[in-house]
């Protein structure tokens, strides 16, 4: 008997336990219309990828008439937000598309953050006159490729406190191409999202 | 006689009612979603190459309510064999019309294969 009354209140509390939680589901990642979050959620992410490819492609900077494509290494896109997120997963849409598009190739030789380099380039060539490797297989000097162009840029949050108390949030996606050669800025876009939630809401 | 008249008059004021009635544009390319019922039109819908390679989609959305009409369109490219061209660039992107109003829609494609679309729009969502 003592030892039944505390098995089934045990038992009790369990059940009332699994029936608060929240069951597991997957996202509907091509129509999720659930709730907006007042932090960076994917959702934002590829609306602003979208928004700034699309300007970049419309430009005609890209189009060229000799069948080239330009070379582009991945710069510094700083993460301007008390938010921990990595900005590749911005940039990543960025040099997928262009890279779809056929007029741009991506650089691993030299990029401003580590992931987005290959050490294996390095490495690879490390075994020059290694007896263990055939070394007509080696890659041989002044074969990479310099990049043309570098894409930089920044995510800024501003929160702003609104007259009731709430707050104001405000993305601002930075993105910008430079020309190596000239130094000169070849396309910008600048693009905002703007969210408003209770005070108490952390964004992180 | 005035029996006839009268058939005759309201047969001409229903045939005028009918004729005044105005109708959405169809275009076998967009799809306005059930949920904006009439609420908006699709109006204008062009598409050219202005100063770039890749074809850009320009398209007029009239709302025709009296408040702001919150949305989200997404414009999915195909190639010109109708294949679909998967990008980041067909995720849904929002777009407000204030009441009356007709606001643009400009999308332009991911690649200068991209010759048809299809423009899908829709109730926003989570505003």
């Amino acid at each position: 008997m003592n030892r039944t009354v505390p098995a089934i209140a045990a038992a009790a509390i369990a059940v009332v336990l699994a029936g608060c939680t929240t069951p597991t589901t997957r996202i509907d990642m091509y129509n999720d219309h659930g709730p907006q979050v007042a932090g960076l959620d994917y959702r934002d992410l590829q609306e602003a990828a979208s928004a700034t490819l699309q300007s970049l492609f419309a430009s005609g900077r890209l189009d060229r008439t000799d069948g080239q494509a330009y070379v582009l290494t991945v710069g510094r896109v700083a993460n301007d937000t008390p938010q921990h997120f990595d900005t590749d997963t911005l940039t990543s849409y960025i040099t997928e598309e262009l890279m779809n598009s056929g007029k741009v190739m991506v650089t691993s030789a030299m990029a401003a953050s580590e992931s987005n380099r290959d050490e294996m380039i390095q490495a690879a060539r490390s075994v020059r006159g290694d007896a263990e490797f055939n070394q007509a297989t080696v890659a041989k000097t002044g074969q990479l490729v310099a990049p043309t162009h570098s894409l930089y840029g920044k995510i800024v949050q501003r929160e702003v406190r609104m007259d009731n108390g709430d707050k104001q949030i405000e993305y601002y996606f930075q993105l910008r191409i430079t020309e190596i050669a000239t130094g000169l800025q070849w396309w910008q876009k600048q693009y905002v999202i703007g969210k408003r939630a209770d005070a108490k809401t952390p964004t992180w | 006689m005035k029996k006839r008249m009268l058939y005759l008059l309201s047969a001409l004021a229903v045939c005028a009612g009918c004729v005044s009635y105005r109708t959405p544009p169809e275009d076998r390319r967009v799809t306005v979603s059930p949920d904006l019922g009439a609420s908006v039109w699709v109006t204008d819908v062009r598409l050219a190459k202005a100063q770039s390679q890749h074809c850009t989609l320009q398209a007029n959305v009239a709302n025709n309510t009296g408040g702001v009409v919150r949305m989200e369109y997404k414009v999915v490219w195909l190639d010109s064999d109708g294949a679909e061209i998967p990008s980041v660039v067909s995720t849904w992107q929002p777009m407000s019309a204030a009441a009356r109003n007709v606001v643009g829609l400009t999308a332009t494609a991911p690649s200068p294969e991209a010759v048809d679309f299809r423009l899908y729009v829709q109730e926003a969502k989570g505003y």
